[in-house]
C-alpha cells in the first residue's frame, strides 16, 4: 500500500547503537509474547521513538537529550510492556500468561523475577504546547479465570495434568526430572487432597504448599503453552536472557571494552553467582547471557555509571569555566602591558624623529650658509659640531627606540597568541556543554563580518555544545559595544540588538546554527 | 487531571483514522494537535488500544519500510506500521458518533436550564 497523505518529515539515519536500541532491548525482554509479536512491537515503538527524536532535533535539542525525552515520554517501561503484552494476547493465551512468566519453586527458595525494577522509572513529560493534559489510559485487563478442583488420593501427575488442562496448557516432566533419582518417586506419589477454586497462580501456589518439603531442587514452571516440572538447573537455564548493552563511548579501544566487560563481571560476581552468566564485549556492545536478576543489576549499574559520567562532565565544565576566566585575566594583564609598551615606543619614536628633524634642519642651514658664504669659518665649524653632537644623541635615541619597539612587538605577539588560544578554546569547546552532538558529517560553519575593529571571517561551529551569539561576538573580538548586530539565517535578515546588550545578557543570546551569518554595522 | 474512558479514546483514534491511514506516532501527534494539546494518549494507552482495534477488525494494518534521508539506498530502513480504518471501523465510528451526540443532547437538556438559571441570577 502506498501512503501519500500527511507531511511526515524524512527520518534521520540512525546512529550505530544508541539509547533507543538499549531501551528497546529492555522493553522487548519484558514482553511476554511470542518472538514474532515481540519483533513487531519493537519495530513499531522504534519507529515511534525515532520519529519523535527527529521532531525534537528540529526543535533544537541535542541528540542525546532528544533520545532521553522521547523515551521518557513513553512512560514507565514495565507498565508499557504489561499493557502491550496483555492487549496483544488472545483471550486463551492470556490465561497462559496470566502470571507474566513468574516461576514458582517447589520445596526451595522462591525465585521471582520482578521486571519492574529493571529500569529507572521516568516521569511523564507533556508534549510541547500541551496545557492541562487529559491522560487517556486503557482500563486494566480483566481478572484471570478461576477453576474448581476436587482431587482426592490421586497421583501427582494426574493433579498436575488436571491443573494444566484447566488453563489450556499441557503438562510434562522435564528430561532432568525424569532422569533424576526423585523423578520416579514423584511419579509414584499420591496427593491426599487437592481441593478448592483457584486461578492458575493460586493453583500452583496450592500445589506447592502440598508438595512443600517433599522434593528439593524442583521447580514448577510455566512457558507459553506448557506447565513443566523441572530441576532447579533447568529452570535457571530457561530463565537466561541474552541482551546487548551499550558500552560507554569512553571505552574506545578493544582493550578498554574488554576491561569494561571484565570489570562489570567482577563487580557483579560479588553479589551474584555467575554460573549461568556470560559477559562478552562485541563491537561496542556488551552481550550478556544471564538470568533476569543479573540483567537488573547491570541496568542499575549502568544508570549509576551514567550519573558518575554526568558529574564528571559537570566537573570538566567547571574546570573549563575556571580555565577560561584565567585565560581572560591573563589577556587583560597582557593587554595592559602591551598598551603601556606601545605608548613608550611611540614616545621614543617621537623623540627619535625630533632628533632627525633637527639634524636635517641644521644640515640644510649649513648648506644654505655655505652657498651664500655669509658665515665665518668658526661659525661653520660650530654648526658642524652641533650636527655631530646631535647625530651622536640621535644614535642613542634610535637604540632606545629600537628597544621599546622590540618590547612592544614581543608583547603584541604574546597577546595575539593568548587571544587566539582563547578563541580556539571558545570555538572548539564552547560553554555550556549540553550533550554531545555526534551527527556531524560535514563542516558546519558560521561567519561574521562588519566594522574593521574585529576578527571577520568564517568560524567552525563547535562539535560539542552550542555556540551562542554572545560568545561568538567575544571570540570574534567585536569591540564596539554600540555596534548593531544583524543575524542572517536562511535568507532572512533580522536585527538582534547592540553588541553591548547581547554581550551583557540584556538580550537573550541566540544559539547559532550552521550557515548563520552575523553582520556588525557601526552605530549611527 | 481528567481521565477519559476507554470509549472516548476509541472514538478519538477512530476519528483520526477516518482522515486517512496513519501510524502510531502520527496518530498521537494528530490527537495533540486537534485538541490543542488538551488530549494526550499515552503510549501505554494508545498501542494496546490500536492492537485491540486491529483484533476487532476495526482497523487493518500494513508495514512499510522507512528509509532515512541520506541513508545507503541498499541498507534496510526501519519498519513503520500503518493503520487503516476498515469498513467495519467506519460503521463503528458512525455508531460512536451517534451515541456521543445522543449523550451530548441528553446532557445539554440537563445543563441548559442550569446555565440559564445562573445567567438569570447574574
Amino acid at each position: 500500500m502506498k501512503h501519500t497523505h500527511g507531511n511526515t518529515p524524512k527520518p534521520k539515519p540512525p546512529t550505530s547503537r544508541d539509547g533507543i536500541e538499549t531501551w528497546l532491548d529492555v522493553l522487548t525482554s519484558m514482553l511476554s509474547l511470542p518472538s514474532s509479536q515481540r519483533t513487531q512491537v519493537r519495530d513499531e515503538l522504534e519507529d515511534h521513538l525515532r520519529s519523535r527524536v527527529d521532531d525534537l532535533l528540529v526543535l533544537g535539542k541535542s541528540e542525546a537529550e532528544a533520545i532521553r525525552t522521547a523515551i521518557s515520554e513513553l512512560g514507565e517501561t514495565a507498565q508499557l510492556a504489561r499493557h502491550i503484552s496483555s492487549a496483544s494476547r488472545t483471550p486463551k493465551s492470556f490465561r497462559r500468561f496470566a502470571m507474566n512468566a513468574t516461576f514458582f519453586v517447589l520445596a526451595g527458595s522462591v525465585l521471582t523475577a520482578s521486571v519492574s525494577m529493571m529500569i529507572p522509572t521516568h516521569t511523564n513529560t507533556t508534549l510541547p504546547g500541551a496545557t492541562e493534559a487529559i491522560v487517556v489510559e486503557t482500563a486494566e485487563v480483566t481478572e484471570p479465570i478461576r477453576h474448581r478442583f476436587n482431587h482426592e488420593r490421586e497421583p501427582v501427575v494426574d493433579v498436575l495434568q488436571s491443573i494444566a488442562t484447566a488453563y489450556g496448557l499441557s503438562f510434562r516432566f522435564s528430561d532432568g526430572v525424569r532422569k533424576s533419582p526423585f523423578g520416579k518417586t514423584i511419579l509414584d506419589t499420591q496427593l491426599n487432597t487437592f481441593k478448592g477454586e483457584y486461578t492458575l497462580k493460586e493453583a500452583i501456589d496450592a500445589f506447592q504448599a502440598r508438595m512443600y518439603m517433599t522434593y528439593g531442587e524442583t521447580v514448577l514452571a510455566m512457558t507459553e503453552n506448557e506447565l513443566i516440572l523441572m530441576t532447579l538447573e533447568e529452570h535457571k537455564r530457561m530463565q537466561i536472557e541474552i541482551q546487548a548493552y551499550q558500552i560507554p563511548s569512553w571505552a574506545e579501544s578493544d582493550d578498554d571494552q574488554r576491561n569494561y566487560g571484565f570489570s562489570i563481571e567482577q563487580l557483579i560476581s560479588t553479589k551474584h553467582d555467575l554460573e549461568y552468566t556470560t559477559i562478552q564485549p562485541v563491537n561496542g556492545s556488551l552481550v550478556v547471557a544471564a538470568p533476569p536478576e543479573v540483567h537488573a543489576e547491570i541496568i542499575s549499574m549502568a544508570a549509576q555509571l551514567e550519573a558518575i559520567g554526568k558529574s564528571m562532565q559537570a566537573q570538566k565544565t567547571q574546570q573549563r569555566i575556571e580555565q577560561h576566566a584565567q585565560m581572560t585575566r591573563r589577556i587583560d594583564r597582557l593587554r595592559a602591558e602591551y598598551e603601556a609598551a606601545k605608548s613608550v615606543y611611540f614616545a621614543e619614536r617621537e623623540k627619535a624623529n625630533e632628533f632627525s628633524n633637527r639634524i636635517d634642519e641644521l644640515r640644510s642651514r649649513r648648506l644654505f650658509v655655505r652657498s651664500n658664504d655669509e658665515l665665518s669659518k668658526e661659525q661653520q665649524e660650530a654648526l658642524q659640531t652641533q650636527i655631530n653632537n646631535l647625530g651622536e644623541q640621535s644614535k642613542q635615541q634610535e637604540i632606545t627606540t629600537d628597544e621599546a619597539k622590540a618590547r612592544f612587538e614581543r608583547l603584541q605577539s604574546i597577546l595575539i597568541d593568548a587571544e587566539s588560544e582563547l578563541i580556539l578554546s571558545d570555538i572548539n569547546d564552547a560553554l555550556p556543554i549540553e550533550g554531545m552532538n555526534d551527527s556531524k558529517d560535514e563542516m558546519r560553519t558560521v561567519s561574521i563580518m562588519g566594522t574593521a575593529n574585529m576578527r571577520s571571517g568564517i568560524y567552525q561551529l563547535p562539535e560539542a555544545g552550542k555556540l551562542t551569539l554572545a560568545r561568538f561576538l567575544m571570540a570574534a573580538d567585536v569591540q564596539d559595544p554600540n555596534g548593531k548586530v544583524l543575524l542572517q539565517r536562511g535568507g532572512v535578515s533580522e536585527p538582534i540588538g547592540t553588541v553591548g546588550d547581547i554581550s551583557s545578557g540584556t538580550i537573550d543570546s541566540i544559539v547559532l546554527l550552521p550557515d548563520d551569518q552575523v553582520v556588525i554595522t557601526a552605530a549611527d | 487531571m481528567l481521565t477519559l474512558k476507554q470509549d472516548h479514546s476509541t472514538l478519538i483514534v477512530l476519528s483520526v483514522l477516518a482522515d486517512g491511514p496513519s501510524y502510531g506516532y502520527a496518530i498521537s501527534k494528530a490527537i495533540a494537535a486537534k485538541s490543542d494539546g488538551h488530549f494526550k494518549l499515552t503510549a501505554s494507552g494508545m498501542y494496546p488500544l490500536l492492537t485491540k482495534l486491529e483484533k476487532q477488525g476495526l482497523v487493518t494494518t500494513s508495514w512499510e519500510e522507512v528509509k532515512a534521508e541520506g541513508a545507503d539506498p541498499d541498507a534496510t530502513g526501519r519498519r513503520r506500521k500503518w493503520y487503516t480504518l476498515s469498513p467495519k471501523g467506519h460503521k463503528q465510528l458512525a455508531k460512536h458518533i451517534e451515541a456521543n451526540r445522543q449523550m451530548q443532547a441528553l446532557l445539554d437538556a440537563f445543563v441548559a436550564p442550569a446555565v440559564n438559571d445562573q445567567n438569570a441570577h447574574a
